[in-house]
């Protein structure tokens, strides 16, 4: 450093700094300058100095001033107080969240020069004012103002029905803004599809599935000017089409059946919300009311249990994001969660993306981290993690008539249970029932054993488990068997309410057997964490001849899963029966089988009083067996959520760092799709969440955004692409509306229906736009290549689902009639996130942990080595040769027209026939074989017009 | 630069002009995939490596034990320190551990007297060619986290992997194989999200072959049929074809029906070359004997290295090997029974030593990246009696070939091997590196999903330049 600034500082220093020591103060500049300046250079001035490429954390350490005001998370340095300064914490890295330097850790020795010259009260000669250096802010959100001129947080609004030349095309409004758009471009829209196609595509459209050779007679003989509109009608009133259009809004739902990711969770009640969502498509549930049912079903009334449970099932969808339950940081979890929900109300309902404002303002669109985190609040308020070392999701109970009996059932069975308590310890006191014997005993009271037991009928399951009574020895009224089959997908899993803090040996019953697994594995989840044992079940368990002790594990109080038993790797039959945790040091277990009355005078006394308890006992056994017999069904649950017990506010998280806190939002709503002249103006009171009003303020009529959302993507399914062509983003950086108007005049209309989706759909099919041909002129191809003015129908791609249904179909394996589901439907699949079906991978089923109302249609060579080798297709095409082959009063000719009319929804063309026959031919003359029908069928499954609709 | 989605016909006309614009619009529309997607292409600058692969170590090997040599950890056996807790129930929380010296003996290897312990023999040969981070940091605690973290560059939400991401980057040079392929990977501890294209094109997706410790079922689906003969298949497939060229002709410039006609001809020709590809029957038996694939315990790994580099042959882009299986507790995951690495050593050292030999025997190390390392490592502190626990502060891995300097070893963790404190390498870094050596920026690489640009390393990531020669 030059003189003059050694002789000019602490000049300055005196005015800036209250009661200062000139001696020891230029002992400390010293200090500074000698070991502290030279490492905040070396280390820290890269990114947080004037001449940072990108100043990280808005911090200046190359000023004092920088230090003292701070970052963005306020001083990082507390002058004395070292153990409170931010900066101190970092460079001893002290949190996995903030190591600075983040590449090398200082050395000790620079380590304590700093914090010394912290200790002395950080004296810092550097003067320079913070107001220098040009702030770097890499985004500028649009302002409230310029955000609302975005057309899509516009209100909506009146268009008057455009004038058009080509008066006879037009049958509905739809056709109005359609045909204007075409004939300002001077272009005539396709002609109306042949009757067939058509036919093809209401069906699949509507109901998922192709129509049948008897339906397609039918129609297209039907003359009568109502054909078509009956048929729609028809189609829309079938149990198929909430199967349809059910899993449409499943995807969009990100909907599975389990958490895919680390630790792959089940979610054995998913399924009830898939089924409400076909349930509500079917009964044509006003979209209005779906929403708030999805968001806040547990906040709203209801008149019946029916309609309790209905509300409650509904908020599945908030529950069923694809969470790494086993995150270790919970705080972080818990912002994890309430991200996805977030993002994924933000993506489903109103086709914005959130998740941008988490670190910064939203690039693009006028989205303020301030407004994510007022939303993140009421997500925040909701409580959606049941903790533990792998947290979970909450699960809710369903009402039932039998609440009641329930209540009643379990009071009279808590008094048995307690006196048999009661009788067991008289009779243990008297030294009778020798537990140590039991190997000849059938089986063992769970209550009559110490520690915390827990039986194999209190666990929960997975993969198919066989009840067994047949080897004595076991816990409560059964013990489970895996068949010795399926390997690695079956588990059994027990928790138990740990009544305090402390040590438990952990130890498992199984009844052993030379065919017994000798390397079961049991996983022990304590409270550091886990570990798997094995254990050998084909030699006698050490403890009573009942349990063998897989260690003794450190447990905190709390109700938690404990352990798992799993057949992975396993060679031999594997048992699971119960598990018991007994404290380490407390009772020992020596009690329960030694204490024994030593007194032979009073052995005879002794003997009458064992005899006598052991009869009550044996009859309280029997009253409670009795009385499990008349126990009401079990209750019902769904995926849900809670309100959280304190709701509040949160804090901005900067950059996303959830320990990296900025100032507290109020809980609100996105406020640049709040309509000014939004009435009410939408609040949150403050002991709510704010989920019922989240859910109102997105399903209100006045919202922007939710109702044209919606119609786009109801468009999107019947033309294979959305008037805004990026369904789930109508953001900035998603596509613009081709025709604006048109998604208004829908939009409005919707809402005005009291948003029916029925008859929104049924609007849309009924038009002359629907109608058209995929087919155009060479003209308007050239003209309209991307078909961005729907001067045709669009060719689309089928779904996995309908692949897949159309060959079940196809095979007599499904059909339409079913009144009630049929569970062979591709939806009714399991989606494990960890595992989808192989045919939905390959024909790009949407990644179920996303958000997607608009699937890839990818063209890879995967799907066709699926179409020509998979067993799947060979298969169902055998067994719909044989369907046809098996029709006695058809010749060949019929035969083969069949064959097209099943699977191609047509007869065969002049072309086709001709490779038809010469196929047919090879070899044989005469009958057509099972083989060769076979093949034929085989082909159309796999050709252009079987996969594609037209 | 325009980021909305480009529409499918004018995307192939831009195919043509090069990568760098392309990378940037977003390559193309979620509904214009097809093969073309997968032309190889240009990178953004010279490319070191033209392949990876990684050698997943599943479970977190103990660097402390393996290559992170330690003379204050045997010194400091049984010493008390403190340790602030990263897991659930003792986040934030001081306690006192107790250190626990390395179970086994370190030994100089090669010029660079790089200290291996006794556990790796046959890799320890191979350490002149090898570049060891010590210096590892990564995200996560728990297994499931940290692996998705390792191959996505996220712990929770549901992002691209990495052989996603190259091969959208690079595309393929054999278009009858797929361009990502992983052997024998665990369906747990983040499952098929580790070989996810997650909102990438699904063209991207990594191809699984077979599951976590059976390398006999690697094999690409449906290319055969036992059901059918030859001649009934190629009578169908002629059939087949013929129906389409009838029915294509009736609607005029479809390319995505001609793609899908492209492709019966490709899958066809695929039938012949995939069998091939995992048939091991024709590798001398010098081969299979340098990979150890006639010796039990490392049967299996042994194969799966092998066909790795049957793959990279033939242009695979990405492959990963995996020493997995289906547990909670992942192969090299000793929370007790230390011992037990040496089972995991003995199946995986010859195998890696003899991949690595055979590449460079056949040239191919030049341009192949190898990346051997686990999810995280494990403490110098014991768990249980003979136990370590999971360590994500500091680990080891090591790179070899695609222009890594060789015989050298990076950063290092303090004296103990708790954390890494010296030129610390973040796996955001090491990802950014990977796509480096294989010419391709980090910070460019981005795909436009859902209103935002998105890449593999998230806003994070820094290139060790220093790796490379």
């Amino acid at each position: 450093m030059n003189l003059l600034s050694s002789i000019l500082v602490p000049f300055f220093l005196i005015l800036a700094l209250p009661n200062p020591l000139w001696g020891n103060e230029s002992k400390e500049f010293d200090f500074f300058e000698k070991k502290i300046r030279p490492i905040f250079i070396r280390n820290c001035y890269e990114c947080h100095s004037e001449e940072s490429k990108k100043l990280k954390g808005s911090l200046l350490l190359d000023r004092r001033d920088g230090w003292m005001k701070g970052g963005d998370s306020g001083p990082v340095i507390f002058p004395g107080d070292p153990n409170n300064s931010i900066l101190i914490k970092a460079i001893r890295y002290e949190s996995s969240d903030l190591q600075m330097p983040p590449e090398r850790k200082l050395s000790k020795e620079e380590i304590a020069d700093i914090e010394q010259w912290v200790t002395n009260g950080a004296n810092d000669p550097r003067e320079e004012k913070i107001g220098i250096v040009k702030k770097s802010r890499p985004f500028l959100t649009k302002g409230l103002v310029e955000g609302r001129k975005y057309w899509a947080f516009k209100v909506l609004k009146d268009h008057p029905l455009p004038g058009v030349g080509l008066k006879k095309w037009p049958v509905d409004p739809i056709d109005y803004f359609i045909l204007e758009k075409l004939e300002s471009q001077k272009l005539k829209p396709a002609v109306k599809a042949d009757p067939n196609t058509l036919l093809r595509r209401i069906y699949f459209d509507l109901t998922g599935l192709p129509p049948s050779p008897d339906q397609i007679n039918a129609f297209v003989l039907n003359r009568s000017p109502d054909a078509y509109s009956k048929l729609v009608d028809n189609l829309l009133g079938s149990k198929r089409f909430g199967e349809r259009w059910g899993r449409h809004w499943l995807d969009v739902a990100r909907y599975a059946d389990t958490t895919g990711g680390g630790r792959n969770k089940p979610f054995p009640n998913a399924s009830r919300y898939r089924d409400y969502v076909i349930n509500s498509f079917n009964k044509d549930k006003p979209f209005d009311r779906f929403i708030i049912e999805q968001i806040a079903g547990d906040l709203i009334p209801s008149d019946s249990d029916s309609e309790y449970n209905e509300n409650l099932t509904g908020t599945g969808f908030l529950a069923l994001g694809p969470h790494n339950y086993e995150l270790q940081d919970k705080e972080l979890l818990r912002m994890e969660v309430v991200d996805e929900q977030l993002s994924a109300v933000g993506r489903a309902f109103m086709g914005i993306t959130m998740g941008c404002a988490r670190c910064h303002d939203h690039p693009f669109d006028p989205i303020p981290t301030k407004d994510y985190y007022s939303m993140a609040g009421i997500f925040r308020s909701t409580n959606s993690l049941v903790p533990g070392n792998v947290a979970s999701f909450h699960e809710r109970e369903l009402r039932d008539q039998f609440n009641l009996q329930r209540k009643e059932h379990s009071k009279i069975m808590a008094s048995f249970e307690k006196k048999l308590k009661e009788a067991l310890s008289v009779l243990k006191s008297l030294g009778g029932e020798k537990v140590n014997s039991t190997r000849s005993q059938r089986s063992l009271d769970p209550l009559s054993l110490n520690g915390i037991v827990i039986d194999d009928s209190e666990a929960k399951l997975s993969g198919k488990w066989i009840s067994s009574t047949h080897i004595n020895g076991f816990v409560g009224k059964r013990y489970l068997h895996d068949e010795n089959k399926d390997k690695g997908n079956k588990s059994i899993t027990f928790s138990a309410n740990i009544p305090h803090d402390g040590e438990y040996e952990v130890q498992v019953s199984y009844t052993c057997g030379p065919n017994r697994s000798k390397r079961t594995p049991v996983t022990v989840m304590h409270a550091d964490g886990e570990q798997k044992i094995h254990i050998d079940q084909s030699k006698a368990p050490k403890i009573l001849g009942i349990f063998e002790s897989v260690g003794k594990f450190q447990f905190d109080k709390k109700k938690r899963e404990v352990v798992q038993i799993t057949t992975e790797g396993t060679m031999n039959v594997v048992i699971a029966d119960a598990i018991r945790l007994v404290p380490v040091g407390k009772e020992s277990i020596a009690n329960l089988s030694q204490s024994n009355p030593d007194d032979s005078e009073n052995k005879k006394r002794v003997k009458i009083q064992i005899k006598d308890a052991e009869k009550q006992v044996a009859e309280l056994k029997k009253s409670i067996e009795d009385h499990k017999k008349r126990a009401p069904p079990e209750v019902q649950k769904v995926m849900s959520i809670l309100e959280q017990k304190e709701v509040g506010d949160c804090h901005i998280h900067l950059r996303g760092g959830i320990r990296n806190l900025g100032p507290i939002v109020p809980r609100g709503f996105l406020v640049v799709a709040t309509p000014q002249s939004m009435s009410p103006y939408p609040q949150i009171p403050k002991s709510s969440s704010g989920r019922l009003e989240l859910a109102l303020w997105l399903s209100s009529p006045q919202n922007p955004l939710t109702a044209r959302v919606f119609v786009n993507r109801v468009w999107h399914h019947l033309f294979g692409r959305g008037i805004v062509a990026t369904p789930d983003n109508f953001g900035e950086m998603g596509n613009r509306p081709t025709h604006p108007e048109l998604l208004d005049y829908l939009a409005q209309y919707f809402i005005a229906k009291k948003w029916s989706t029925k008859a929104l759909i049924r609007k849309i099919v009924l038009s002359s736009a629907y109608k058209m041909s995929s087919s155009a002129s060479k003209y308007i191809l050239n003209e309209d290549p991307e078909n961005q003015l729907f001067s045709r129908q669009n060719r689309r791609r089928l779904e996995a689902e309908a692949i897949r249904d159309s060959m079940l179909l196809a095979s007599g394996q499904i059909s339409y009639k079913d009144s009630k589901v049929n569970l062979n439907r591709s939806l009714f699949k399991k989606i494990d996130r960890n595992k989808v079906p192989e045919i939905f991978d390959i024909f790009d089923y949407p990644n179920p942990g996303l958000v997607s109302g608009n699937r890839n249609t990818s063209t890879v060579p995967t799907q066709a080595l699926y179409m020509m080798n998979n067993d799947f297709v060979i298969n169902h095409a055998e067994l719909t040769a044989k369907n046809i082959l098996s029709l006695k009063n058809l010749d060949d000719r019929e035969k083969i027209k069949l064959a097209f009319l099943i699977c191609l929804g047509r007869e065969p063309h002049e072309g086709e026939r001709k490779f038809v026959h010469r196929y047919l031919n090879q070899g044989i003359t005469e009958k057509i074989s099972l083989k060769a029908m076979e093949g034929l069928v085989h082909s159309l499954f796999a050709c252009l017009d079987f996969r594609y609709l037209n | 630069m325009c980021s909305k989605e480009l529409s499918r016909r004018s995307l192939l006309k831009s195919v043509a002009c090069g990568f760098g614009s392309l990378a940037l619009a977003g390559i193309e529309s979620a509904n214009a995939q097809s093969l073309k997607s997968l032309r190889a292409r240009p990178s953004f600058f010279p490319q070191r490596a033209k392949r990876v692969i990684f050698i997943f170590m599943a479970g977190g090997p103990s660097h402390v034990d393996t290559f992170d040599y330690k003379p204050e950890l045997f010194s400091n056996d049984s010493k008390q320190i403190d340790f602030v807790g990263v897991r659930t129930n003792t986040f934030g929380k001081a306690s006192k551990r107790t250190l626990m010296k390395p179970l086994w003996d370190f030994k100089q290897y090669g010029q660079t007297g790089k200290h291996v312990s006794s556990l790796f023999p046959h890799i320890a040969q191979h350490v002149d060619e090898l570049a060891f981070i010590h210096s590892m940091h990564t995200e996560g605690v728990a297994h499931g986290p940290s692996t998705l973290f390792m191959h996505t560059g996220a712990t929770n939400l549901v992002r691209p992997s990495m052989g996603s991401w190259i091969s959208y980057g690079l595309g393929t040079e054999n278009h009858n194989l797929p361009a990502f392929v992983t052997i024998s990977p665990s369906s747990s501890k983040g499952g098929p999200r580790n070989y996810g294209n997650a909102f990438l094109p699904s063209i991207y997706q990594g191809t699984a072959l077979g599951r976590a410790g059976n390398a006999n079922g690697a094999k690409i689906r449906n290319v055969d049929n036992a059901m059918l003969s030859d001649s009934q298949r190629k009578s169908r497939f002629d059939l087949l074809q013929k129906l389409n060229s009838v029915q294509s002709s009736d609607y005029s410039q479809d390319d995505e029906l001609e793609a899908t006609i492209e492709n019966y001809e490709l899958a066809w020709r695929m039938q012949m070359e995939a069998p091939e590809l995992t048939d091991l029957s024709k590798e001398t038996k010098a081969t299979r004997g340098i990979y150890g694939i006639d010796e039990k315990p490392t049967e299996d790994f042994g194969k799966q290295c092998l066909l790795a580099r049957r793959m990279v042959e033939r242009g695979v882009r990405f492959v990963s090997v995996n020493y997995s299986d289906e547990s909670a507790n992942p192969r090299w995951d000793q929370h007790n029974n230390m011992p037990k690495h040496a089972d995991h050593a003995r199946a995986t050292d010859k195998p890696v030593a003899g991949l690595l030999q055979d590449l460079k025997a056949r040239g191919l190390l030049e341009d192949t990246l190898v990346w051997w390392g686990g999810e995280f490592g494990r403490t110098p502190f014991s768990q249980g009696k003979d136990g370590r626990d999971h360590n994500p502060r500091g680990f080891t891995v090591f790179l070899a070939g695609g222009g890594i300097k060789p015989g050298i070893s990076y950063g290092s963790t303090d004296e103990i091997g708790g954390i890494a404190v010296d030129k610390r390498v973040h796996m955001h870094d090491l990802h950014a590196t990977i796509l480096y050596a294989m010419g391709l920026d980090h910070e460019k690489l981005t795909y436009n999903y859902a209103g935002r640009n998105f890449r593999l390393t998230d806003v994070y990531g820094r290139v060790v330049k220093e790796l490379f020669s």
